[in-house]
């Protein structure tokens, strides 16, 4: 029987290299370094930074190398992607990248590139912020 | 840990299109209401991806003073969209949808949404210019709504809606509420799918969660797929850009080969099927057979360009739709100079609509009393196949849902409290979190969408099928239990999220391949290579799936006919295409 990690022996490892995709292959060709904020005020007295290796596209955005991250080496990294629209359309990915204001989902990655939220103050965890309407709206 | 219960009389699950307005209807008739959105309020779901346009028949759009085909009629449009549908329209929800849809035009008119042209029998607006103006009427009158909340579990007693589980995904808390009737208006199941097109909240529970509560799905196998989607560069993967320029500008679609395969097809067909929003099923159709057959582009699509078209005319008509190259957050501008040099660009058939969901009947009502379904989590008026707008679906659904449910609600007992209830879905929903080590949910959804891309895209076959049915059954025997997220906080845990999603996208595909499985026949938007023929003997019926025990029962049940009667007869995929698009009045435009 076919299963998605291969039950029998990688547990929680990475992805078979037989199921990329002709896209992901792409991707193997170059790597850049993605430098993320990362805060968790549960248990965390103050942010750090975390560093990755990412496999580059061209075309890619800030939001593609976070879902290459989040999917293949960290699990434990939150920026806003429970739902969102990857499109531009609903601005809940906004953050700093290389210290200037944008979208993650509309800005490419050209090169090493640094993550931050926007504001530290409004920081649930790591890149995913506060806005109003927290609770039931009355 | 602080343990929050709210109490209201009618619950709205999803802040779409269909959710809203069912708010608002319910509210206006005097009930208590609360709306959950997933997502950002007003900014979720696949509303404000839309275009959009909204149809309504030519004759009602000419006398509020638009650009309508005056011949046009309530009839006409009705007959059309039974035709859309290769008959398996439910005529009820067909009826309601035709004679609604005016009044819901002229009440979005009045709450402001822009309009950008109108014609024969639709008008044109964009889905956010919708949801801004529905948020702010539903503020005005006091419908109160919370954003990032997801719906756990409903809790029934008695068979009746008593309350409802939610999580609130910021701060990991669980809410409980107490609720006479609850709406579920969350949309289609996109999720479960790679690539999309796009929404990231959208993975179904509404309609599972409805299903484990008592009521019935069906016709889950109709899946629509937009055509002439962007699969490249990645940041515009499962924009519709390219699909809006296809359908006003033309362009040429080629193989990887360099041929023009549509050329293949009969005349006729390829006409209706590229200039009128056919082209969803017929293009679809068209591209995955090319790439089924070893002639597709390194990402699994086709190649769109201008063709032999003149740039000039080309770009006049594309500065329409995309000022200066620009549409929603996307600037665009690369793709117009790749078009202008006469360059292609990569494009593919992905999942866009879903035709099935929660049955309901005109009331919409569903088999569980005091719950509700509209919007596309309902089984909706179009029967294997949508030409008509999903966004006057949303509406019209949405107002006679919520003031039913009011009306519902107002009549109800008061609910009882069962916290044991609550517990034990607490429990439940904490399993992945409480679980020590164990398989990482997005890797699992990753292999799974990618999959169900394939098996279950706009052509099938029942060996596929079959093999896909068998895995989606083994990830839910041998995987799903094991889930388990990395780290353990429940401030926004990703994982988690992903975890309990992943068993409702596990269960939503094994209930559409097993009713694609069971339909053998090809009608609408699924069509079998074994089985390559519309069988209007066997199958003029729905499929349903029941919940028994923790399986399911596949059957079926006749289609809802008011007034038109399907023929009898056996007849090869693509000739009852065409038939169906001979159907057709000649009231014109997109419709
Ligand atoms: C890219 C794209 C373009 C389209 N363009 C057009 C068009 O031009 N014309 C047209 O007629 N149709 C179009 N459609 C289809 C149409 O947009 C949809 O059918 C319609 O908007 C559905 O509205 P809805 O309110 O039923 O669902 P949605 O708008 O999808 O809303 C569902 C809501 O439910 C929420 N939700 C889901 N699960 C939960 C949960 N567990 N708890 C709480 N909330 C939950 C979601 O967050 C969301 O708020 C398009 C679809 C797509 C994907
Ligand atoms: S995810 Fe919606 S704008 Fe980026």
């Amino acid at each position: 029987m076919e299963y998605c990690l291969g039950n029998k022996h990688k547990r929680d490892g990475k992805m078979e290299k037989n199921r990329t995709t002709p896209r992901e292959k792409n991707m193997t060709q170059k790597k850049i370094t993605v430098k993320v904020f990362r805060f968790d005020p549960s248990v965390d007295t103050e942010p750090h930074y975390a560093t990755y290796e990412v496999p580059f596209s061209n075309g890619m955005s800030v939001m593609n190398a976070l879902d290459y991250i989040y999917q293949n080496l960290d699990g434990t990294l939150a920026y806003y992607d429970h739902a969102g629209c990857s499109l531009g359309i609903c601005a809940r990915c906004t953050g700093k990248i290389n210290g200037k204001a944008g979208l993650f989902c509309q800005t490419p990655v050209e090169g090493d590139t640094c993550l931050e939220p926007l504001s530290l103050s409004k920081v649930v965890k790591d890149l995913v912020a506060t806005r109003r309407g927290e609770s039931v709206e009355d | 840990m602080k343990q929050e219960t709210i109490e209201t009389d009618v619950l709205i699950i999803g802040g779409g299109g269909a959710g809203f307005r069912a708010a608002i209807g319910a509210r206006e008739k005097g009930a208590e209401v609360v709306l959950l959105s997933k997502g950002p309020l007003a900014r979720c779901g696949a509303t404000p991806m839309a275009g959009a346009d909204f149809t309504v028949d030519g004759l009602s759009l000419s006398q509020m003073g638009f650009d309508g085909e005056p011949r046009d009629s309530k009839e006409t449009f009705f007959s059309d969209i039974v035709h859309q549908g290769y008959y398996m329209n439910n005529q009820k929800l067909v009826e309601q949808y035709v004679r609604a849809a005016p009044d819901r035009l002229k009440e979005l008119i009045a709450w402001g949404i822009k309009i950008i042209h109108s014609e024969e029998r639709a008008i044109f607006t964009s889905g956010v210019s919708i949801m801004d103006a529905l948020l702010r009427r539903a503020r005005s009158i006091g419908v109160r709504m919370a954003e990032d909340v997801m719906l756990l579990d409903l809790v029934t007693g008695g068979g009746k809606i008593e309350g409802a589980l939610a999580l609130d995904i910021k701060s990991g808390e669980f809410i409980r509420f107490k609720t006479k009737a609850v709406v579920m208006a969350t949309g289609g199941w996109h999720k479960a799918f790679w690539p999309n097109t796009g929404m990231r909240d959208l993975s179904g529970e509404g309609v599972v969660i409805a299903h484990r509560a008592g009521a019935d799905i069906g016709n889950m196998e109709f899946i629509t797929f937009a055509c002439n989607v962007l699969l490249s560069p990645m940041k515009w993967l499962g924009s519709i850009a390219t699909y809006m320029l296809h359908t006003t500008v033309g362009g040429e679609l080629t193989n990887q080969r360099g041929e023009a395969f549509l050329d293949k097809y009969d005349p006729y067909v390829v006409q209706k099927g590229t200039t009128m929003e056919w082209n969803k099923s017929f293009i679809s159709f068209a591209a995955t057979k090319e790439v089924r057959e070893g002639r597709g582009s390194p990402n699994g699509g086709i190649c769109y360009g201008r063709g032999r078209a003149d740039w000039e005319p080309f770009e006049f008509v594309a500065g329409i739709l995309f000022p200066n190259w620009k549409y929603k957050g996307l600037d665009l501008s690369e793709l117009g100079e790749k078009l202008k040099s006469g360059e292609t660009v990569e494009v593919g058939s992905l999942v866009e609509y879903f035709d099935g969901g929660i049955v309901v009947n005109e009331r919409f009502e569903t088999a569980v009393p005091g719950l509700y379904a509209a919007g596309e989590c309902a089984l909706g008026p179009f029967g294997s196949n949508r030409i008509a707008a999903a966004i006057t679906e949303m509406l019209v659904h949405g107002a006679d849902a919520g003031e039913n449910a009011a009306a519902y609600a107002a009549a109800a007992d008061a609910r009882k409290t069962d916290a044991a209830a609550f517990d034990e879905k607490e429990e439940a929903a904490l399993r992945p979190l409480v679980r020590p080590k164990g398989l990482r949910p997005a890797q699992v959804r990753r292999c799974i969408q990618e999959k169900a891309h394939k098996h279950l895209g706009p052509i099938r076959n029942g060996r596929e099928l079959q093999a896909f049915v068998d895995f989606v059954s083994a990830i839910k025997r041998d995987e799903l239990p094991q889930t388990a997220t990395s780290s353990k906080g429940r401030m926004y845990n990703k994982e988690w999220v992903d975890a309990l999603e992943l068993e409702s996208i596990v269960h939503l595909l094994e209930a559409a391949a097993r009713s694609a499985l069971f339909r053998t026949e090809s009608r609408g938007v699924h069509y079998r290579e074994d089985h390559p023929y519309t069988d209007n003997d066997n199958w003029l019926y729905e499929s349903l799936v029941k919940m028994s025990g923790d399986d399911f029962e596949i059957t079926k049940r006749p289609v809802t006919c008011t007034t038109i009667t399907p023929p009898r007869g056996v007849v090869s995929y693509l000739d009852m295409m065409k038939k169906m698009m001979e159907a057709h009045s000649d009231v014109g435009g997109h419709h």
